[in-house]
């Protein structure tokens, strides 16, 4: 039976050698340990966390950017249509006003050429008035100076005053 | 692949180094007397024998320490070996002490304190543990969120695993209390069984297969179970929750209360004595059958024999390898529950 029964020696020395161990592993040891895998653990779910934190916010960081981008090209699209039609315009106006002022100066040197027309006319006129007159005196000189009778004279007065008057100025 | 070889050529030398005792025994013609070889070994000794060569035992001697009336006694095993007597000691051939000092006038048992195998084994164990849990606190002290690899990277799982599974789930909301407790109860006890799993010098005493290591452990959760036991846990004890009549006139449910205060501990002490001493029996039985055979058989038979008996050699040191984690995981569970009851 001295399997089953301690002996006392044994049992002194594992007394203190379990008491020196638990002493210095479970005052020094241990907890060190213990606390330093928590901590790691806490280190690594934390970094997990904030991996997964910041993958959010990158994702809406795309999202945000694409929106941007979209915003952009659409007001690219705007604006270019804007300028294309502004730039219509100005051609549009810019040939409405030229074509206007060509119409302008067109009736304008119209205007002048009837002037200068009627100028001449009248010019003309008085000088073939004159020239008239002239001929008509020597004529009439030549006439007269043969005798030609005073009635025929009158009546050509009056003829002549006649078509004067018939005439538009 | 290479670890795997290691590991064989371990096991290998695990059955080949008693087989060589054996042998020496058995070349002496006479039949090995397997019970006296089983005892030697899973008994304390004064002195660690390592081999015997040419017939000669090679053996260090341990100091013997004898707390007596006229003071401390010191002095060399190696003076009272083969029976002889040393200052009124001796070692007891036969009778109740068997094997341990006594006097040589009466054969009483004097206060003896030698360092005996199984405390040189014990220190050698506890140093080792010690060392591995300051290196690996060294380690965190230096970089705590590297982690170690290594011997160092193993004890961290395994001191993860205990502290997450068992402590945390068994204990319950202070288990930071007893964690250290529970942390150094397991690595002792696992520590002490793989080492002597080993046959070569600094392992293969069997510390935790004997009855004095496992009742100082066995105490030690005693005490963490009732010195820290909630006022509920005694009141469960003497006066639990159950029809009036199986506790007022007769207190018989306390009693049996009372006496599970016991033989928890008691139950905890003899399961990991029996299964550690049991291990190392099988693990001797094994090599000494070949000698048995080897003396009864014929040689062809015999050696065929010796082959079956080496392979269930190893195959029974594998199992024993399993066993030494499983009881040092069960003590630790057990622990761990007991104190998670008493602290609820």
């Amino acid at each position: 039976m001295s399997l089953l029964t301690p002996d006392i020696g044994l049992l002194f020395w594992m007394a203190v050698i379990f008491a020196i161990v638990l002493g210095a592993l479970g005052k020094w040891a241990f907890p060190f340990i213990t606390s330093s895998l928590r901590r790691r653990n806490e280190r690594i779910e934390e970094s997990l966390r904030h991996a997964e934190e910041v993958d959010r916010r990158l994702e809406a960081l795309a999202v945000e950017s694409e929106e941007v981008m979209r915003a952009a090209r659409r007001d690219q699209s705007q604006i270019l249509y804007e300028a294309n039609r502004a730039a219509e315009e100005i051609v549009r106006e810019a040939r409405e006003k030229a074509a206007a002022e060509g119409a302008r100066e067109l009736e304008d040197a119209r205007a002048q050429i009837r002037a200068e027309k009627e100028r001449v006319i009248k010019e003309i006129r008085s000088e073939v008035a004159a020239l008239s007159v002239t001929v008509a005196e020597k004529i009439l000189r030549s006439e007269l100076d043969k005798g030609m009778d005073r009635p025929f004279v009158e009546r050509m007065i009056a003829e002549a005053e006649a078509s004067e008057k018939e005439r538009p100025v | 692949m290479k670890f795997f070889r290691h590991i064989f050529a371990l096991l290998l030398l695990c059955v080949a180094i008693p087989a060589q005792a054996g042998h020496e025994q058995a070349a002496g013609g006479e039949r090995p007397d397997i019970k006296e070889f089983l005892l030697e070994h899973l008994q304390d000794s004064y002195e660690w024998h390592l081999l015997t060569w040419r017939g000669h035992p090679v053996a260090v001697s341990l100091p013997v320490i004898i707390v007596g009336r006229g003071g401390v006694e010191l002095f060399s095993s190696s003076h009272l070996t083969e029976g002889e007597e040393y200052r009124g000691y001796r070692i007891a051939a036969d009778g109740d002490h068997k094997g341990k000092i006594v006097r040589a006038h009466d054969g009483s048992r004097p206060f003896d304190i030698s360092i005996t195998r199984n405390v040189l084994a014990l220190m050698i164990n506890a140093a080792l543990m010690m060392w591995l849990f300051f290196a690996l606190r060294r380690w965190y002290r230096r970089r705590e969120m590297q982690p170690p690899k290594g011997i160092l990277g193993a004890t961290e799982v395994v001191v993860k695993m205990i502290e997450e599974d068992v402590i945390v789930k068994c204990v319950g909301h202070d288990y930071r209390r007893f964690s250290p407790y529970l942390l150094t109860v397991f690595f002792f006890i696992l520590i002490n069984n793989l080492m002597g799993l080993i046959p070569i010098f600094p392992g293969g005493a069997n510390t935790t297969g004997n009855i004095a290591v496992t009742f100082t452990l066995a105490t030690c959760t005693f005490l963490m179970i009732n010195l820290f036991g909630s006022r509920h846990y005694w009141r469960e004890i003497f006066w639990p929750d159950v029809p009036l009549l199986l506790k007022a006139p007769a207190p018989i449910i306390p009693v049996i209360e009372f006496v599970g205060v016991f033989t928890k501990p008691f139950a905890l002490m003899i399961r990991l004595f029996a299964n550690i001493m049991g291990g190392h029996a099988i693990a001797i039985s094994m090599v000494m059958l070949i000698f048995v055979v080897h003396t009864t058989m014929n040689i062809v038979g015999s050696s065929s024999m010796t082959a079956l008996f080496v392979i269930m050699g190893i195959f029974m040191s594998f199992i024993e390898i399993l066993v030494a984690f499983i009881q040092a995981y069960v003590f630790t569970m057990l622990s761990a529950v007991f104190i998670g009851l008493s602290r609820e």
